[in-house]
């Protein structure tokens, strides 16, 4: 996919803009608290169907602006151009619009842009909490087909209604009425989940290994696992889970929520045949976080026959400078990429294909231009 | 804008309490009122009144009737056999517009959904299992709409006639998850009823 422009209105600093971008790499560029990071977030949110970094879009109207505006334009890479709107008021709905066809909102367009995003958060993916790990690994499956979108939030809508169930049995001292029911769903669609999460992650590690084997050397003793809380691979995943709900049963009465499931499982990553959140080097857990993210970015090019878009916001003074010239060496590989950086000297903006952006106090301009007439 | 005509006021207001009607359409319907002629308009509003006293709901299955059972429950020529289960009356009469089912209904009321409080308490479930019991059903297709509330609920009355050893049956996909019987096309429905499954 290659979004070859934006038009922003309000979106965080960004009062307006109109760009055009390079098929290859943008480096986005300025001191800091400019808007670099605000400019990567408007573009992400049409892979995420949500910001990267807030749950309410309230935040991302522009003080004192009532409402944001933002319009993608690209083409996918058999050609066929898109075309996708999308708006939002203080306090309302998202409305958007993709190729005319006005869509519910945000959350039904994921995966419309794949796209794969680095923060300096990201650093921590392979040996931080088991959450990073399970977004990462639900992310990427949904990135690769809506029915694993469908799957992600049914369980997740499932476990939400058990969940009230519960509280109010709890709360009220009265039976749950209608648990068992519940449970058949829970186990029916955590099991759909495993599967899902289990299947994607082979894909994953597949590539993620060949990748260590590139980097490290072929004797790097990388292995990624799934790690299912209720049920060994190989075993009957809804048979162990709804085994695991009855054991829970009066524990989950008492506290008014469900405490076992697909909520609780992890990836366990093992390089030099131990596990590197406990055994890695700070050195070696950064990079093997990179490595994930890479591997994402060529899972989705594989299995979905569409290069995710790239962006990579500030990360390289995370890495030293051999990593990240590796990291460059992988995207110019052929994704579209969006590289913000206070620092663009260190980053090669004058390869041919980049082109640059700077940012100053919400206003961006591609650098090199003579500045706009007055507005 | 009341144009000093309370009543003509109150009047839209009570347009605009109706599902899809704007304060524009609820200003044109309330004008025409004004322009029926009073018998018509005495029958109008003798109607409203009536339909809400007289109708109720059916012994039998909970269907909309206007006396002890519904229309469908007094047809003869139905077969007893089946019972389709429907989330509320609206859905039952969209299964009949498309012509193809001649079983019987039971309409629950609602689903499970704890996010609103509602259990198998608040539906009509306890005259359903009693129906399978008594009218020699042999099959009972749980067409609640294809929602988590839905989905759930057909895995309930599963497993509340598991005992019985009545056969129950969900209509196959082809319904969109999500979607509501109320806005599904016709041809959709009738496919989605011929391929139903066991649950
Ligand atoms: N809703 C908003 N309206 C206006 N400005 C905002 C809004 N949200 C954040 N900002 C401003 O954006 C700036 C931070 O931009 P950011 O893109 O994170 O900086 P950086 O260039 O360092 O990546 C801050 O000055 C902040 O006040
Ligand atoms: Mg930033």
């Amino acid at each position: 996919m290659i979004i070859r422009g934006v038009e922003i209105v309000n979106f965080r600093n960004i009062a307006r803009a109109a760009l055009r971008f390079s098929p290859g790499a943008n480096v986005v560029t300025g001191k800091n608290a400019q808007g670099k990071t605000n400019l990567l977030e408007a573009l992400y949110l049409f892979s995420l169907g949500r910001s990267f970094r807030t749950r309410t879009l309230d935040e991302t109207v522009r003080f004192g602006e009532e409402y944001f505006f933002i319009r993608l334009s690209g083409e996918s890479d058999a050609g066929v151009a898109f075309d996708i709107e999308a708006g939002y008021e203080r306090g309302g709905r998202a409305r958007v619009t993709a190729g005319g066809k006005r869509s519910a909102g945000f959350a039904d367009i994921v995966g419309m842009i794949p796209g794969v995003i680095f923060v300096a958060e990201d650093i921590a993916l392979a040996a931080g909490p088991p959450a990073g790990r399970r977004s990462y690994l639900d992310y990427t499956a949904a990135q690769l087909s809506p029915l694993h979108l469908a799957a992600i939030r049914e369980y997740a809508g499932v476990l939400r209604r058990r969940n009230a169930l519960l509280e109010r049995a709890a709360r009220e001292c009265a039976p749950a009425a209608g648990l068992d029911a519940w449970d058949e769903a829970l186990a029916a669609k955590g099991a759909e989940l495993v599967r899902i999460r289990r299947e994607t992650l082979r894909e994953l590690a597949e590539r993620a290994g060949a990748l260590v084997g590139e980097i490290v050397g072929p004797d790097a003793g990388f292995a990624m696992e799934y790690v299912c809380s209720f049920a060994p691979p190989g075993e009957d995943a809804a048979a162990s889970f709804r085994g695991a709900l009855e054991r829970a049963r009066e524990t989950e009465r008492r506290r008014g929520y469900t405490t076992c499931g697909p909520q609780h499982d992890d990836v366990r990553i093992l390089l030099d045949d131990a596990e590197i959140r406990r055994y890695g080097s700070q050195g070696r857990k950064r990079l093997v976080s990179l490595v994930l993210k890479l591997a994402q970015a060529a899972t989705i090019l594989e299995k979905r026959g569409e290069r995710p878009v790239v962006i990579l916001d500030d990360i390289f003074s995370e890495l030293d400078a051999e990593t990240s010239s590796r990291v460059r060496e992988r995207l110019s590989g052929g994704y579209q990429s969006f590289v913000a950086s206070p620092r663009p000297e260190e980053l090669g903006t004058a390869d041919p294909g980049t082109s640059v952006f700077r940012v100053e106090g919400g206003v961006v301009e591609p650098a090199g231009e003579p500045p706009a007439g007055p507005r | 804008m009341n144009y000093g005509l309370p009543l003509l006021q109150a009047l839209i207001d009570h347009f605009k309490k109706l599902p899809g009607v704007g304060e524009k359409s609820a200003r044109r319907l309330a004008f025409s009122i004004l322009d029926m002629d009073g018998e018509e308009v005495r029958g109008f509003a003798e109607t409203l009144v009536q339909v809400k006293e007289r109708i109720g709901f059916c012994n039998r299955c909970g269907n909309l009737a206007e006396g002890e059972l519904c229309a469908i429950c007094r047809d003869e020529r139905r077969s007893g056999a089946v019972i389709c289960v429907v989330e509320r009356a609206a859905d039952l009469y969209v299964l009949e517009a498309a012509g193809q089912y001649r079983g019987r209904y039971h309409v629950l009321h609602g689903v499970l959904s704890p996010l609103d409080g509602i259990g198998p308490g608040d539906l009509n479930l306890e005259a359903l299992e009693r129906r399978v019991k008594e009218e020699g059903v042999e099959e009972v297709i749980v067409a609640t709409n294809p929602s988590i509330e839905g989905d759930t609920t057909a895995l309930y009355i599963a497993g509340m006639l598991k005992q019985s050893g009545v056969k129950v049956t969900r209509p196959a996909r082809g319904l969109p998850m999500g979607s509501s019987l109320e806005y599904v096309d016709r041809g959709t429905i009738t496919r989605a009823l011929e391929g139903r499954e066991p649950i």
